[in-house]
């Protein structure tokens, strides 16, 4: 028999061991955000960005929309190209 | 610098690329030409202005202090009308998610040296998103799963063990989140029950973030794919198979611009 009783006996196992593993579980559910709580982290998904321009690093004004790609583009911010 | 190894990979996904610093377009500039010509866009906002229109600014920073005016550390994928696709924001500015790993997240495209196996319940790639990484980077392993017709392997919530990829102990290493797809539900009509399952292919993502106290310049993650797997005649006893990845790890940049031009 294919789900005999070796089977039900391994299901009881597992079972338990989920059962007692739930607490992690549920942790991890409330971890899956990418972004931490504690951040200010600017528009959120589904919304618009500002618009911007600024000078770049070989001092030409570029804007936004001069920077995008078809399918839109990749904004970084970081602390500093120096230290 | 990071970015730069991953623009091919960007331009072709169809973005643009621009790197938002309060640097001084000296800065900036002496940082591109130190690198051979940086081809991505770096601008410019030494008065935070951009920084402050996303809300983005750390307000940690006295306002005598070299920080004063930084933001957040943190990317944003826009589409052409500027509606924001994804972001990724980390705690630690030495810690954040490389470009690479965010086109695997947000494309599903890209990735390092495959490992492929003929396992007996299905066909496995696995591979790093990158080769070379920098201490800091957070990355992830991904093992794609290739299932034959009727086979299921299981996902998290049922009494079978569910699929996960999990790093071994290492020192340098911390493991996050595990990324999975949404299970489909299938009835199992021999023993009444419905359980989550995944069919066809399933792509399982490990999160791993690289210390930034590392230095060796290279790194063995060693880690193990547990599974279930049943088709619609045998149900199969879990199984592990250990995969290993050797990632080289690139040093940091840490020249300075020249004295005249520094903060």
């Amino acid at each position: 028999m294919k789900y005999g009783f070796q089977n039900l006996v391994k299901c009881i196992v597992w079972a338990t061991l989920f059962c007692l593993a739930s607490p992690a579980l549920a942790q991890d559910a409330g971890r899956r955000s990418r972004v931490p709580a504690n951040l200010t982290t600017g528009p959120e998904i589904g919304a618009r960005i500002p618009m911007f321009a600024a000078l770049d690093q070989h001092g030409a004004r570029r804007h936004f929309d001069d920077i995008k790609g078809p399918a839109g583009a990749m904004i970084l911010f970081y602390r500093s190209a120096d230290w | 610098m990071e970015l730069e190894g991953s623009f091919a990979g960007l331009t072709e996904a169809g973005l643009g690329v621009v790197a938002i610093s309060y640097d001084s377009v000296a800065i900036l500039r002496s940082f591109s030409e130190r690198h051979g010509g940086i081809r991505f866009t770096m601008l410019s906002d030494p008065e935070s202005e951009i920084i402050d229109a996303f809300g983005i600014r750390n307000t940690d920073h006295a306002e005598d202090s070299m920080g004063y005016g930084v933001p957040y550390p943190g990317t944003y994928i826009v589409d052409a009308n500027g509606i924001v696709v994804e972001k990724f924001f980390a705690p630690d500015y030495r810690e954040r998610f490389t470009a690479d790993t965010i086109l695997l997240k947000t494309f599903g495209i890209g990735g390092g040296t495959r490992l492929e196996a003929e396992l007996p319940q299905f066909k496995l790639t696995a591979y790093p998103i990158q080769d070379a990484v920098r201490r800091g980077n957070r990355i992830v392993l991904v093992a794609d799963i290739e299932l034959p017709p009727r086979m299921h392997l299981y996902a998290a919530g049922s009494d079978y063990v569910p699929v996960d990829l999990k790093i071994s102990g290492h020192a340098s290493l911390s493991q996050g989140e595990l990324v999975v797809p949404e299970p489909e539900i299938l009835y199992l009509d021999v023993i009444d029950e419905r359980v989550p399952v995944y069919l066809d292919t399933v792509r399982i993502q490990r999160e791993v973030t690289l210390s930034a106290e590392f230095t060796e310049s290279a790194i063995d993650i060693a880690s193990v794919l547990s599974y279930q797997t049943c088709d619609d005649e045998i149900c199969y006893v879990p199984a592990e198979f250990p995969l290993n990845f050797k990632l080289d790890v690139l040093p940091l940049d840490g020249i300075r611009a020249p004295e005249d031009i520094r903060h």
